[in-house]
């Protein structure tokens, strides 16, 4: 007599170690797909990060281009970056004066305006060419006995900054570099001339005050060459005039 | 589905050598058609080995129930292990002498030359491995004489390949080798059996990939297959009694075999 039920628990376990090893076998094939699938993933995702920053740099590519197309402004600019003129700080535009400006509080820009732009906003934004007069007759009244008077010129400037900070008008950011550079303080005219230039690469006082100021920090070769190619360009009477006030040693 | 078709089937693979019991497969029917004409022809001795369970004893058994009514043939399923006792059964089987005391060889082969015999007796001893060796050089002495026809079977084992052995080589005038069933002659094995005792039903039952199963287990060997079909049919027995497992009477479920497998012990758990 055969014990039935014995048998079939030993069939149970004979059937058990039978698939065993082909159990094993499916489960250790499907952990080491698990493990290449997600180290793939890993790899990948990795890949993809290592990517993104050539992504973010576009934009910084594209502007980069857009300057290229502007030949005249690019080479000069390049060549300016590349030597420094007092320190290395000094070489590279920083816009981190324009974030300071952008904390403090909004000044009442309404008198500024109706003191430096008495005309009107809209031609101001539209040429320079109509902004300088206005300066020089705004000078003028003052050499009339006019309002104006150069004991506020630090702070009319901060003024000036916030609205160009807003407004980010050529004729705002000119008039700024012309201000510093008849406070002698050249550095911060060559900054807001070299931004003039960014915006609008096509105002010749911008290049003449962005000339001036390269002399006055020393690079009078910088300023010489960059003169000339601006001059190939442009064929601007003023900066022809200037540089051979630079070349003769008029301006020092 | 009766109960009894499987009781007939257990009983029809009972692990015990009758000649009627014997299968006519094409390649087995050959050899032993080999055999016959051999024993026929003028021979010292005939060697018929194979590994255990290959069918030498049914083999044997089969020769002895044919040829026995037509030639003087005599089977000794058993080895006679004592020199004398030998001697003395074979002087008393062949030649009628029955001798009183210890008879050796010397005394036999005296025996045998004063008994004219009408025909050279054919003498088949199953089992000669266990034999021992002096009395194999004895036996194989008398085979010289060409007074006695010897066909003996042994166990081809691995270790040691008996064919091989020096006073074999020199003196078998013919050796056959019997080997296991094929997948196809297993089948053919297990339906004839089957359908000799008339279990039709059960014999249908055996498909392909029972066959196969069957094959994996038993290796083509018709002892073990005899054991495992046995063993099977039991446990069906038991299940149709207890009702404890849903029988399916077309085909034979490959649990019981494997199950019968462990029982016998051709597998393990």
């Amino acid at each position: 007599m055969i014990n039935i039920n014995e048998l079939e628990s030993r069939w149970l376990k004979y059937k058990i170690k039978l698939f065993l090893p082909y159990i094993v076998i499916s489960i250790s094939v499907m952990i080491i797909f698990l493990i290449v699938y997600f180290y793939f993933q890993y790899t990948a995702e990795i890949k993809i990060e290592t990517k993104n920053p050539k992504i973010d740099l576009k934009p910084k590519i594209v502007l980069q281009k857009k300057i290229k197309t502007e030949t005249v402004h690019k080479e000069i600019e390049q060549e300016i970056k590349e030597i420094p003129i007092v320190e290395k700080t000094v070489l590279v535009p920083s816009l981190n004066f324009m974030n300071k400006n952008s904390r403090n509080s909004i000044p009442d820009y309404k008198e500024i305006e109706e003191i430096y732009f008495n005309p009107s906003k809209k031609k101001i934004e539209k040429k320079i060419e109509i902004i300088e007069p206005l300066v020089e007759n705004i000078k003028k009244e003052k050499n009339g006995g006019v309002v104006i008077s150069r004991k506020n010129t630090k702070s009319d400037i901060e003024h000036v900054k916030k609205r160009f900070q807003k407004s980010n008008n050529p004729a705002l950011s000119l008039f700024i570099a012309k201000k510093y550079y008849e406070l002698g303080k050249y550095n911060q005219a060559y900054n807001y001339a070299l931004l003039t230039n960014e915006i609008n690469n096509e105002i010749d006082a911008s290049w003449i005050i962005f000339a001036k100021s390269l002399v006055k920090l020393g690079k009078k070769d910088k300023a010489i060459t960059m003169l000339k190619k601006y001059i190939n360009h442009s064929n601007s009477n003023s900066a022809r005039i200037l540089l051979d006030n630079i070349t003769s040693g008029k301006l020092k | 589905m009766d109960e009894a078709i499987f009781l007939n089937s257990k009983d029809v693979f009972l692990d015990v050598v009758k000649a009627e019991d014997y299968v006519q497969l094409d390649r087995v029917s050959t050899i032993y058609q080999s055999l016959k004409d051999s024993i026929k022809k003028p021979l010292k001795m005939i060697l018929l080995y194979g590994k255990p369970g290959t069918g030498k004893s049914m083999f044997l058994n089969k020769i002895y129930n044919d040829l026995s009514s037509s030639m003087a043939v005599y089977l000794y399923a058993t080895p006679i292990l004592d020199d004398s006792e030998f001697f003395k059964t074979l002087a008393s089987d062949l030649l009628n002498v029955k001798y009183q005391g210890d008879l050796n060889f010397t005394q036999f082969v005296k025996i045998l030359d004063a008994n004219s015999l009408s025909e050279i007796p054919v003498v088949l001893l199953d089992e000669a491995q266990l034999y021992s060796t002096s009395l194999m050089e004895k036996i194989r002495l008398l085979s010289d004489t060409r007074k006695v026809k010897f066909v003996i079977t042994l166990h081809k084992t691995e270790k040691e390949d008996i064919i091989a052995k020096e006073h074999f080589q020199t003196r078998i005038w013919e050796s056959i080798e019997l080997e296991n069933a094929t997948k196809s002659e297993l089948k053919i094995y297990i339906q004839k059996k089957l359908m000799k005792a008339n279990c039709f039903d059960s014999a249908n039952m055996f498909g392909t990939k029972v066959i196969n199963r069957i094959y994996k287990i038993t290796d083509g060997n018709y002892r073990d297959t005899n054991k495992l079909l046995y063993a099977m049919f039991e446990i069906y027995v038991q299940y149709r009694n207890n009702n404890s497992f849903q029988i399916d009477y077309n085909n034979i479920s490959v649990k019981i075999i494997e199950m019968s497998a462990l029982h016998i012990g051709l597998i393990h758990d």
